[in-house]
C-alpha cells in the first residue's frame, strides 16, 4: 500500500514537473545565463583569466529574445543592458551579435547543453566569456 | 540688578575663556591669588598669547580631511593609451584616465552598458592604484594638518605659560 502511494505521488510530481522542463533552449523566449570564466586579452598577447568580477561584467544576465536585449544585474542591484543587433539560429545553436560603446560582441549558445561562449572586442582588446544558459520562461 | 547680571556674565565669560584657553596646563597660584583673579589673569594672558602665537584655541577647528578631488575612473573602453606611448605611460595614472569621479564599476553602472562597460584587469589595477594614492594623499595631508595644529598649540601654551609665570603663577 505504501509503495503504491509512493509510486502515485512520484508519478504525479514527475507529471507536474514535465511541462516546466519541457521548455528547451531552442524554444525559450528568455534565457538566464551565468558567467563562469573570463579572459581579458591585450595586443601584447597576454590574456588574464578571471571571473565576472575581474572584468566588471555581470555574473548573471538574461537574454530577452523578444526585446532584443541582454540585461545583466550587478551585485549592487543596478542593471546593464546591451542591445542585440542580430539573432541567428540553426539546429545546433543560437547566435547573437551586437555592438556597444566602441565594442562589438557575439555570443554562441549551444542548444543541447546551454554552453555559452561570448567574445567582446574593441580597441586593442578582447574579452572572452564562458558560461552556461538555461531557459527562463 | 542690572549691574549684578552684567558682573555675572563677565565672570562666566572669564571662567569659560580661562578654562578653555588654559586647557592642558596646570596652574598654581603661588602668591595666593583668588580664583577670580586667576580667571582674570588667564583671560588677559590668553589674549596676549593669541597675539604672540597667532593661534587661538577658542577658534581652532579640528583638522578635516583635505578636499582633494578623488581619482577619476578610467574609461572602460579600450585603447586608452595608444601605440608606443602605452608602455611609458602605464605608470602615470593621471594621464591614462578619463571620465568622472566615482568608484570601481561606476562608469558601467552609470551608463548601463553591459559589454561596453567591461574593463580589463590592467584598467582595474590602475584604478585601484589611483584610489590608494588618493587615500595616502588624504592621510598625509591630514597628518600635516594635525602636526601644524599641534605646533601652533605648543606655541600658544608657551606664550600663555610665560604670561602667567610673570604674574606669579607656577605653570606646568
Amino acid at each position: 500500500m505504501k509503495k503504491l502511494i509512493f509510486t502515485i505521488l512520484t508519478s504525479a510530481l514527475i507529471g507536474i514537473s514535465l511541462p516546466v522542463s519541457a521548455v528547451t533552449i531552442a524554444d525559450s523566449k528568455k534565457l538566464i545565463c551565468v558567467t563562469l570564466m573570463t579572459f581579458d586579452c591585450e595586443t601584447d598577447g597576454i590574456c588574464n583569466k578571471g571571473t565576472a568580477h575581474s572584468i566588471d561584467v555581470s555574473l548573471f544576465f538574461r537574454i530577452k529574445f523578444a526585446d532584443m536585449k541582454v540585461v545583466g544585474v550587478l551585485s549592487d542591484g543596478s542593471t546593464r543592458t546591451s542591445d542585440i543587433a542580430l539573432i541567428n539560429r540553426d539546429d545546433d545553436g543560437i547566435y547573437l551579435y551586437g555592438n556597444q560603446k566602441g565594442r562589438s560582441w557575439s555570443a554562441n549558445i549551444v542548444k543541447d547543453s546551454g554552453a555559452m561562449s561570448a567574445t567582446v572586442s574593441g580597441d586593442n582588446e578582447a574579452f572572452v566569456i564562458f558560461g552556461r544558459c538555461t531557459p527562463d520562461d | 540688578m542690572r549691574f549684578r547680571i552684567s558682573t555675572g556674565w563677565a565672570l562666566l565669560v572669564l571662567t569659560f575663556v580661562g578654562t578653555a584657553a588654559a586647557q592642558g596646563l596646570f596652574i598654581y597660584p603661588k602668591q595666593g591669588q583668588s580664583p577670580e583673579q586667576l580667571n582674570r589673569d588667564k583671560y588677559e594672558c590668553h589674549g596676549w598669547a593669541v597675539q604672540q602665537s597667532g593661534f587661538d584655541p577658542m577658534n581652532a577647528r579640528a583638522p578635516t580631511a583635505p578636499s582633494y578631488a578623488p581619482p577619476p575612473t578610467e574609461a572602460p573602453r579600450g585603447g586608452i593609451v595608444r601605440g608606443g606611448a602605452r608602455g611609458a605611460l602605464l605608470g602615470v595614472v593621471g594621464g591614462a584616465i578619463a571620465g568622472n569621479a566615482g568608484k570601481g564599476a561606476a562608469i558601467g553602472a552609470a551608463t548601463g552598458a553591459l559589454f561596453g562597460g567591461m574593463r580589463r584587469r590592467d584598467q582595474r589595477r590602475r584604478q585601484q592604484t589611483a584610489q590608494q594614492q588618493y587615500q595616502q594623499q588624504q592621510m598625509q595631508a591630514q597628518q600635516q594638518q594635525q602636526q601644524a595644529a599641534a605646533q601652533q598649540r605648543h606655541g600658544y601654551n608657551r606664550a600663555i605659560s610665560a604670561c602667567l609665570s610673570a604674574r606669579g603663577y607656577t605653570v606646568n
